[in-house]
């Protein structure tokens, strides 16, 4: 429909103008005939097309608009269905996440941008070829000579078009730079560090040559496109200068009229103008959004996870899961992160991973969490290959609770409702306050002006924030609000006081009455608490046993543990030392 | 009446500011404008004479020669128009560029001036970005209102001349043919300013739900959580909205311009009407008549140009500069070192002392910290302990004189240099070397200096390495990142450091190591320590306990253990775990 419409109004524009042009050339004929009543009806036609003209631009602009509403309607739903299908690992690869960073959130611009140049090329197209036909009825050779003479213009301007790409790249990488110091001088992230070490000058100095480097390099390539494109118009111009002056001989052998002469200088001259500017703009555009859609395709080929969206997915108990020998190394790096990993995870016991940072304690959750698929090995759950089940089915058994955990500007109750939609479970307000009261939230939400209905985070007004801890606890309480049968937590008490982690601790009993729980961490003391350790080292299982059996064997584990807790050691032994 | 003065205002304030940034190219500018102007007023006033040639010339009146010249003069006068046009424009453009410079190089200069607090307050946030943008408008403004003065008023005044000659009447007419656009674009105006406050929220959610599904912060979680839809169904409602107002919006100011547009063709047809009686009358000839035609045309596009695509979109953006202005003018602390001395008693003179010392955050009702009595002996070790929201940070802050106390007094010692690092500290994406030096960058580089520091705190990398993978750097472990955070606490000059939580990213053993050098690092540097790992703070001389914005006590920690209940408890919680 819209494109039907687009193409409509520039077949009637260039029809007009033919109009035009023909209705000024009658005029003049009829002038000299001296028959006002024609001429009377000429001037209505003229006015009429004329008014055409002036209002096209405005109804291109209603029609842009209702095309860009299109394309954002259209875009975002292809592009959002798209991105929750791609395959996990690739939201954790730096270079695909660029690519979604520069295909997502200016698709419907660059589209309607894309589609309203070539709306525009099309338009201008059919002009220059009304104007050829306008000539041709009148002499076909200068018809022939000025398309022979403006066929090479559009190449140059099509290749020219390309160049600038290319230099435009390079400038936005100078100035994506620059904008980096910018942040760093004026951030707000980082204004204590720029405030306590005084390097807001020197930073900005710093700001300033990376601007004029990069402003240094626009300039030069604005120069070449300038010459380029006022090249194609001084060109137009000669053409049109021959063009008139070629045309003075058939006006003067009477084969062309007065009229026809003038409306076609007129309209040349008129070309001039659009070739000038509008042509190449729309020429760089084009070239520009052809590279966008480079990218905008290669982001719809990125690979998808198999049947994500599958519907009746069944859910099975958890019984066991099973590392057997896994390695693996994230795509961007040859190390293997873990090395022939092999451990047991059975239902309704508590685990604790640990280690040191970098021993790869966080890849294995990524791993049970199907964030990769690359690994060797062979990871079981319940004894089938987690290769053979669909990734909704695993999310259903297993869920975590991530380091990273996100705050959700959403009011408290959608917060937790949150944990539930994979299981479409029905939480009604009794339930909810279970929930809150668990994990020791229901004074904090009491506390707040519209209780559970408040919005948090800082994204909107009104919305209320929560501390770190308080964040913790909701998203425990929405890990409560779905129904996996085995919960990682990576980290849990990297942030918080002692009284908070305590009372994590707390939480952490009460949830392992319900589920089976693995807690990653380098912090040991969640260590007594639980029913077999493993102790990842080096990438594979150094040691393994409950909390009893490595302290008595006096190995790594052991070690760690000493370091943490001679802090707490009521003798003080270590204390003195230090001194 | 009070915008337009406002207008003038802003105008009056923001331009010579502009224009000294640049004031050879700004005349350039301005004159090569003016001569494209002059040109295609000129351009008139040939096409008449090239018309009348071509007619004379049928009629045999002048040779063809004639003609063709007057017709190459024609063409050579276009291509001249077309290169200064150009010419106009890049320099028109390298000025702008050239502006934007120094009005950002002032706004970062402003910025680094505020005072630290400012940052804490989400209006200045916003009024931080609202000057951004207020930048990017005053440029525009600049555009505006200068083009209109060297790019359009010679035209125009050469176009009126040469109509007026045609038949002073015709300038009338012209001038009734703009009037309703004027008019029909001031009303789009107003509509305009109007959608984008209408939209700003819907657009604000729209974006929101939108991150929440695709941005590193959420899309991890929200996938596990199978979300997607959800958020997906927000984000439609929401740009259900946006859309609905914009359809609106647009059909409106459609049909006004179309109303505009017909009004003004009637006077068209009227001018026209003026023309053709001429013409009739032998008053004006037929390439006159052609040249009235195409310069009317030309006074068309070059007004719509002017209202529509330059006014039009950005007249909205006066309060944007205003508010560049204000940020502009934003009260600026004068760094931590001007603090005056205040008593001068010979043995008080190197303590750090805090007197009744309150503090409270802009807009906050709650006192972040109340009452604080403190003193600190040179050289002495203290460490901070307390819950999250005790006040810790904050006091710290206040110690670095990045916070002003809102009430009560802080004595620092004449010549104190402070150094600190903080819990949340920056990744900087430069080499190595400059994520080091960037503490003090006042202090000439000393490489060896440097590699002795990165030794002594741990950083395994060379100082040449390029950090941050933004710009093809390479990326650490958080337990280099914060070693080099260290490293560049260290670095600057100082003799008192403040450490906040200087371990989170380390594991145990690591950080167990760390803390054993804790006396080796600091040296004889007064240093204060926060932490929430209780058993740690036993290497401070002194631990000073924090509850709900005051000190509650402070001792050694044997002291602590047997009179502090709170101290007890925190340290309890945490020994209790590791006790078999």
């Amino acid at each position: 429909m819209t494109v039907l419409a687009g193409i409509a109004q520039n077949v009637m524009i260039v029809v007009l103008a033919d109009f035009l042009d023909s209705v000024l050339a009658y005029f003049s004929a009829a002038n000299s005939d001296g028959n006002i009543k024609s001429i009377l009806v000429l001037i209505c036609a003229y006015v009429g097309l004329q008014l055409f003209v002036w209002a096209e631009p405005n109804l291109f602009e209603w029609f842009r608009m209702k095309c860009q509403i299109q394309m954002r309607r259209y875009c975002n739903d292809v592009l959002l269905d798209k991105y929750s299908k791609i395959k996990y690992c690739y939201t954790e690869d730096d270079e695909t996440q660029n690519l979604i960073e520069r295909v997502m959130p200016q698709a419907e611009d660059k589209l309607t941008e894309c589609f309203c140049c070539y709306l525009d090329i099309a338009g201008f197209i059919i002009k220059v070829a009304g104007i050829l036909v306008i000539l041709a009825n009148a002499t076909v050779w200068t018809a022939l000579v000025v398309f022979l003479c403006a066929a090479p213009l559009f190449i140059l301007a099509i290749k020219s078009g390309r160049a600038t790409y290319e230099t435009a790249k390079e400038v936005t990488q100078l100035q994506r730079q620059a904008e980096y110091y910018s942040d760093v001088a004026a951030g707000k992230e980082f204004a204590y560090e720029r405030k306590l070490f005084k390097y807001g000058d020197f930073i900005n100095a710093k700001w300033k040559e990376r601007y004029d480097v990069a402003r240094k390099t626009k300039l030069r390539t604005g120069i070449k496109w300038y010459v380029k494109s006022k090249m194609a118009s001084v060109f137009t111009a000669i053409i049109g200068i021959l063009s008139t002056i070629v045309l003075i001989n058939p006006v003067l052998n009477g084969e062309m009229t007065v009229g026809l002469y003038i409306s076609l200088v007129g309209a040349i001259y008129e070309f001039i103008k659009v070739m000038a500017w509008d042509f190449m703009e729309d020429i760089d555009w084009l070239t520009n959004t052809k590279e966008y859609m480079k990218d905008y395709n290669s982001f719809l080929d990125l690979e998808e996870d198999k049947e994500e969206s599958g519907k009746d997915i069944f859910r099975e108990e958890f019984k066991s899961l099973e590392f057997q020998n896994v390695s693996f190394h994230y795509p961007n790096s040859e190390r293997y992160v873990l090395n022939g990993i092999s451990f047991t995870i059975e239902a309704n016991k508590r685990y604790c991973i640990v280690g040191t940072n970098g021993s790869g304690k966080t890849t294995i959750v990524k791993l049970i969490l199907g964030l990769y698929d690359d690994y060797q090995g062979k990871i079981l759950l319940n004894g089938r290959d987690v290769k053979e089940y669909r990734r909704a089915e695993i999310g259903k058994i297993c869920s975590a609770v991530l380091q990273d955990f996100s705050r959700y500007s959403l009011s408290v109750r959608d917060n937790i409702l949150l944990g539930g939609l994979k299981y479409n479970r029905k939480i009604d307000d009794a339930e909810l306050s279970g929930i809150v009261s668990e994990v020791g939230l229901q004074s904090e939400v009491k506390k707040l002006k519209q209780g559970m209905d408040t919005v948090l985070g800082s994204h909107f007004k009104d919305g209320q924030d929560f501390s770190g801890g308080q964040w913790q606890r909701l998203t425990i309480a929405r890990n409560l609000a779905g129904d996996s049968k085995i919960v990682f937590f990576d980290e849990p008490t990297a942030a918080l006081d002692p009284i908070a982690e305590r009372n994590f601790y707390q939480s952490l009993q009460f949830i392992s009455n319900l589920k089976t729980t693995v807690v990653i961490s380098h912090r040991l003391a969640v260590t007594r608490h639980s029913d077999m350790i493993y102790v990842v080292c080096d990438g594979a299982i150094g040691e393994s046993g409950t909390f009893e059996e490595l302290m008595e064997r006096r190995g790594d584990f052991f070690e760690m543990y000493e370091s943490q807790k001679v802090w707490y050691d009521e003798g003080t032994k270590r204390y003195s030392e230090c001194y | 009446m009070r915008e337009r003065k406002d207008t003038l205002n802003v105008i009056k304030l923001i331009f010579p500011r502009m224009v000294k940034s640049c004031p050879g190219l700004f005349v350039l500018s301005g004159l090569l404008g003016i001569a494209n102007s002059v040109c295609m007023g000129l351009l008139i006033y040939c096409s008449q004479g090239l018309y009348d040639g071509v007619l004379q010339a049928i009629n045999g009146v002048t040779d063809k020669g004639e003609v063709i010249s007057i017709a190459l003069g024609f063409g050579c006068l276009t291509i001249v128009n077309q290169i200064l046009n150009g010419l106009s424009v890049y320099t028109m453009n390298v000025m702008f560029d050239i502006i934007k410079r120094d009005l950002t190089y002032d706004l970062h200069r402003k910025v680094d001036r505020l005072k630290v607090i400012s940052y804490e307050s989400e209006t200045m946030l916003n009024q931080l970005q609202m000057a951004m943008r207020g930048r990017d408008e005053s440029i525009f403004l600049l555009f505006i209102c200068f083009t209109p003065l060297t790019c359009h008023l010679p035209l125009y005044i050469i176009l009126g001349n040469y109509l007026h000659m045609l038949n002073p009447q015709l300038v009338w007419a012209v001038l009734i043919i703009f009037l309703p656009i004027c008019i029909s674009y001031i009303y789009k105006i107003r509509a305009k300013s109007n959608l984008v406050d209408r939209v700003a929220e819907p657009k604000r959610e729209m974006d929101y739900y939108y991150r929440c599904i695709t941005n590193r912060e959420y899309f991890k979680e929200t996938r596990l959580l199978g979300a997607i839809s959800f958020f997906k169904n927000l984000f439609e409602e929401s740009m259900y909205v946006v859309n609905r107002l914009e359809i609106k919006f647009q059909t409106k100011t459609l049909r006004i311009d179309l109303v505009a547009k017909l009004i003004t063709i009637l006077g068209y047809g009227v001018v026209l009407y003026l023309l053709i009686d001429n013409v009739v009358i032998g008053a004006i000839t037929v390439g006159a008549f052609a040249a009235a035609l195409n310069g009317i045309g030309l006074l068309f596009d070059e007004m719509k140009e002017l209202v529509g695509d330059d006014i039009g979109e950005n007249i909205g953006s006066v309060g944007a500069i205003k508010n560049l202005i204000d940020f502009m003018e934003l009260p600026e602390s004068y760094g931590a070192d001007d603090r005056e001395e205040s008593e001068s008693d010979k043995y008080e003179r190197d303590i750090i002392r805090l007197e009744n010392v309150s503090f409270k955050y802009p807009h906050s009702k709650e006192y972040a910290l109340k009452g604080i009595n403190l003193k600190i002996m040179p050289g002495e070790k203290i460490a901070l302990v307390g819950e999250n929201g005790s006040g810790k940070t904050t006091l710290i802050k206040i110690l670095l004189g990045l916070y002003e106390p809102s009430e009560g007094k802080m004595h620092m010692p004449k010549g104190m240099q402070t150094s600190a690092v903080f819990q949340d500290f920056k990744k900087y994406e430069m080499p190595l070397k400059e994520n080091i030096v960037i503490s003090d960058i006042m202090k000439s580089v000393d490489e060896e200096c440097i590699r002795r520091i990165c030794e002594k705190t741990g950083v395994v990398a060379d100082i040449n390495t390029k950090l941050g993978v933004k710009f093809g750097g390479i990326d650490l472990s958080g337990g280099q990142w914060q070693r080099i955070a260290i490293a560049r606490g260290l670095y600057k000059k100082h003799n008192l450091i403040v450490l906040d939580e200087p371990t989170a990213a380390i594991d145990p053993v690591e950080e167990s190591a760390i803390y054993e050098q804790f006396k080796d690092i600091v040296k004889d540097n007064t240093a204060v320590l926060v932490t929430h790992r209780i058993g740690s703070a036993q290497i401070a001389d002194r631990i000073i306990v924090m509850s709900r914005g005051s000190i509650i006590d402070s001792g050694t920690h044997q002291e602590l253990l047997k009179r502090c209940e709170e101290y007890s408890n925190m340290y309890y919680a945490q020994a209790d775990l590791y006790r078999i």
